[in-house]
């Protein structure tokens, strides 16, 4: 197994030695990773009755838009447009400033949106399109708002897309000076209407507002109207969703506009869901509230914690799932419920590029270990699912205590696992996401048992 | 008509997916996506659409940065090539670039020539920058590059024998049915297939392709041009070019007699048109499907023309539909003919939109205001905007997974269409009631 480990360490030695280690921070070549564009793009859809115009081929607009059939679809979304400027090979040699001056003001003109997001793309950007300008100059000119997000395919990492786009929102925010006592933004949302990663997590946070008696003014930028990001100055706290997004955009708007910031998002499990509450009632002055919302909260869910604690102290808990998630995950196994965790597989590369986040973790105490094996590496994706598997087979086996594994049904080591993906286990988080562990976790133990199903194995490997 | 003269809400991919279609109908060949990492995203779509799952993807992109848009992207691509290379033991490899390098102007046909060199390796670059046009821009670049590079002269023809040409160029989620139909079609009339250009071909297939009497192209939406070459370069006709496909059974009926004609086999096509009428009646009486519903029914189709001449055709010849309007998503000049020629032969004047994107389709339907339409999932959202409440779903989007391949072509497509048809018509009826 030794020569399959490339790191074993705690998380705060691997974020320490993230740029002196001798493991690359690169992904492999075969791993599918969106662009720039794309996060930039699928964080404005999250705003109500927006434009995305996309300064570029058609092909961009059309790959990226899937994300509102989806929303259509699923989310309950009207059908709403996303426009080209549909660059062609004589506009990259000529330029298309005039054609996008043309098409903002005649989607303002015929389709009369509340606000026009004009969005860069590779070939706008290398050819050096005035963008900036070219917006300046119609802006007296249309009736919408008007936005520029510069999010080249090429000019970042994927995730400079959601800041980018986060940052020319905020340009839409008009404090009014005043603050409206018991109103909040939830931030942090980066899909439009679709429910962060996982289909209804919400509940578990609003759980613990509305414990609080907060009031939402706006879910940024999870179908939020202009009306409600104008307001969004003018609320008493911003609450972290995601902590990963939510950090990047509460911790900007703390800047501009002053707004405290709660920022322990992702509460997994009962100390972090009481954490979250206490950071949340001492920035909006209500301690007692809080506290007594606490009480009762823990009332309810201390049994079920106590009961899985009698199980599984002193066993340890593999999790192999997004870094922030498995982070946040590993407080609720260590601390609540006594277990030794083991964190498989935190790509260098997500750790360089969430360095704040991490740091921000590690400050709220929570660092867990973490095993980097060659899977990590891997190249292909049907080659990096198997060799995944045969390293977490191989690290279960070496584990001198008896192990649960947190994680997806994609992987089966042949413990008790607890399917995190199964979308009916959300929430995760908050008091009521300790809820949906309990069940979760009493299935994994109760039929851990029985033997990978043939058809399983044979479909996924 | 077009409602935006200056920007579009697409309805087709870039050049660049168009391309990464056609690559990945063929065997043991690995997709390099020169380009920046967003790139090779869209391009990893076009697997699933050619029957191919993860386990048999073999796609890397050379992610490229600023600093590489910058100083040029060769290095990064000659790397990429290398490790696929070696990492897969393929037959092909096959560059395909995204906009930026081709803007910076990365000579990505020397880097593909030096790694050939190196590696024993053949690999065939492909330029598709988005830029270039639509995903049926791409299909017939690809094409024409896979020609260009793998196609040789062949000493014998073999007699009876045709290559199909872009099947999967249509918006059929199950187009492989399509494929499916057609060759036991070619099967029941004795003639051969030597090659799919590309659907599951080995590179092989690729290289004997001038030793076919004749081509087939089972798309409108593509493939005209790489057809014309492969007829200067190796004399291989391109047969049935003007007729619709064969969609409906009017349609079906011409496109089998015209295939039987040229191979001299009348009689074996008299007897598969004769079987597969039969069959749609039996079904047809067995299931009592009330198609007499649908008399003057006023409809609209969008749709790419692959899949609309026909579904005009049979909704107006044999279901006696009232179609309003016809839009094709992306409408290659040379066929428009055929489907002018159709809606002459049909004695109607529905409203017809070339180039439709959502926006002129959403128009449209507005100032229509027919009482169904046959669409996809967008079409399914924009009706409801508008007030119409039923929207066959037959095209790509989809809302639905299908297991199974099926037809729109022949006389299992007949059933297949009227099967949705009737479907979607109820669930939709009952939408309203609740």
């Amino acid at each position: 197994m030794d020569k399959r480990v490339l790191f074993r360490g705690s998380l705060s030695e691997l974020l320490q030695g993230v740029d002196t280690l001798q493991l690359s921070h690169t992904l492999p070549l075969s791993h599918e990773t969106p662009c720039k564009f794309w996060t930039a793009y699928w964080t404005i859809c999250g705003i109500e009755g927006s434009i995305p115009l996309i300064h570029g081929p058609a092909g961009c607009a059309r790959s990226a838009k899937e994300l509102r059939h989806f929303n259509a679809e699923y989310c309950g979304c009207p059908y709403e447009m996303t426009a080209s400027t549909d660059i062609n090979e004589q506009m990259v040699i000529f330029g298309a400033e005039m054609p996008l001056r043309d098409a903002i003001l005649e989607l303002d003109e015929q389709v009369h949106p509340s606000i026009i997001i004009v969005l860069t793309t590779c070939s706008s950007g290398i050819i050096g399109d005035d963008v900036d300008a070219v917006v300046e100059n119609v802006r007296d000119k249309i009736q919408s708002e008007i936005l520029v997000i510069k999010c080249e395919g090429f000019s970042g990492d994927f995730r400079s897309g959601y800041d980018e786009a986060y940052e020319a929102l905020l340009s839409l925010v008009e404090p009014s000076g005043t603050v409206e006592k018991n109103l909040a933004n939830i931030v942090g949302a980066r899909r439009g209407p679709e429910p962060l990663a996982s289909p209804g997590e919400l509940p578990g946070l609003m759980d613990i507002y509305d414990g609080l008696d907060l009031k939402i003014n706006a879910v940024i930028a999870q179908r939020c109207s202009l009306e409600q990001l104008r307001k969004a100055g003018d609320v008493q706290v911003n609450l972290s969703w995601c902590t990963d997004l939510g950090v990047r955009l509460g911790e900007m708007m703390e800047n501009r506009f002053g707004t405290p910031f709660a920022k322990y998002g992702m509460p997994y499990g009962l100390t972090s869901s009481i954490l979250a509450t206490r950071e949340i009632g001492e920035l909006i002055g209500e301690e007692k509230k809080a506290e007594a919302f606490i009480e009762k909260r823990v009332a309810d869910v201390n049994p079920l914690v106590k009961e899985l604690r009698e199980e599984l102290e002193g066993k340890t808990g593999i999790i192999s799932m997004g870094p922030i998630r498995a982070i946040h995950l590993s407080r609720f196994l260590s601390e609540d419920l006594g277990m030794n965790t083991v964190i498989h597989n935190v790509h260098p590369y997500q750790i360089k590029e969430r360095k704040k986040v991490i740091q921000l973790m590690l400050d709220y105490g929570i660092d867990p270990q973490i095993i980097i094996t060659q899977s990590a590496y891997t190249f292909g994706e049907m080659k990096s699912m198997l060799s995944e598997e045969e390293d977490l087979r191989e690290i279960v086996q070496e584990e001198p205590r008896d192990v649960i594994y947190f994680g997806s049904a994609y992987q089966f080591p042949g413990v008790p696992l607890v399917n995190i993906d199964n979308q009916e286990s959300f929430p995760h988080i908050g008091f009521i996401g300790v809820e949906r562990m309990y069940i979760y976790i009493k299935a994994a133990l109760k039929s851990y048992s029985r033997p990978r199903s043939p058809l399983y194995w044979r479909v996924l490997h | 008509m077009t409602v935006l003269q200056h920007s579009t809400d697409p309805y087709c991919a870039c050049s660049l997916y168009g391309a990464a279609l056609t690559v990945a109908g063929i065997e043991n060949t690995a997709m390099i996506i020169h380009g920046p990492q967003g790139c090779e995203v869209s391009a990893s779509a076009a697997y699933s659409y050619q029957n191919v799952d993860y386990t048999g993807k073999l796609i890397a992109s050379s992610k490229m940065t600023e600093v590489d848009v910058v100083t040029g992207g060769e290095i990064k691509l000659s790397y990429t090539l290398n490790q696929l290379a070696s990492s897969y033991e393929c037959d092909l490899l096959a560059v395909l670039t995204g906009c930026a390098p081709e803007i910076i102007g990365d000579d990505v046909l020397s880097v593909s020539q030096n790694i050939a060199e190196e590696t024993g390796v053949q690999v065939v670059p492909i330029t598709v920058g988005g830029f270039r046009g639509s995903e049926y821009v791409g299909i017939d670049l690809a094409l024409q590059a896979l020609i260009e590079h793998l196609a040789h002269p062949q000493e014998k023809r073999v007699e009876s024998s045709v290559n199909i040409i872009a099947p999967f160029a249509s918006c059929n989620p199950g187009w492989m049915g399509d494929l499916q139909w057609v060759k036991e079609v070619l099967t029941a009339l004795d003639i051969e297939v030597n090659a799919v250009l590309c659907s599951e071909t080995p590179v092989s297939h690729i290289q004997r392709m001038g030793a076919a009497e004749a081509n087939i192209l089972l798309t409108h939406n593509a493939g005209y041009g790489p057809c014309t070459f492969i007829e200067d370069q190796f004399d291989v006709p391109l047969i049935l070019k003007d007729l619709p496909l064969p969609i409906g059974l009017h349609c079906t009926r011409q496109w089998i007699e015209a295939l039987g004609t040229y191979f001299d086999k009348e009689a074996q096509a008299s007897q598969i048109i004769e079987q597969g009428e039969q069959e749609v009646v039996d079904v047809l009486r067995l299931r009592f499907i009330p198609i007499h519903w649908f008399h003057e029914h006023p409809t609209v189709i969008v749709g790419d023309f692959t899949n609309s001449i026909g579904l005009l055709d049979f909704i107006t010849r044999e279901l006696e539909m009232d179609p309003l309007a016809v839009c094709i998503r992306k409408a290659p000049p040379h066929a428009r003919a055929i489907l002018e020629s159709v809606i002459k032969d049909l004695g109607i004047s529905p409203k017809i939109e070339y180039d439709a994107d959502i926006a002129t389709v959403s128009s449209v339907l507005q100032e229509v205001q027919p009482k169904s339409i046959f669409g996809s999932l967008i079409e399914k959202h924009l009706g409801k905007k508008i007030g119409i409440p039923v929207v066959y779903r037959l095209f790509n989007p989809i809302d639905r997974v299908d297991y199974f391949n099926y037809p729109l072509m022949g006389y299992e497509g007949v059933l297949k269409i009227l099967e949705f048809t009737i479907n979607n018509w109820r669930s939709s009826a009952t939408e309203g009631f609740k």
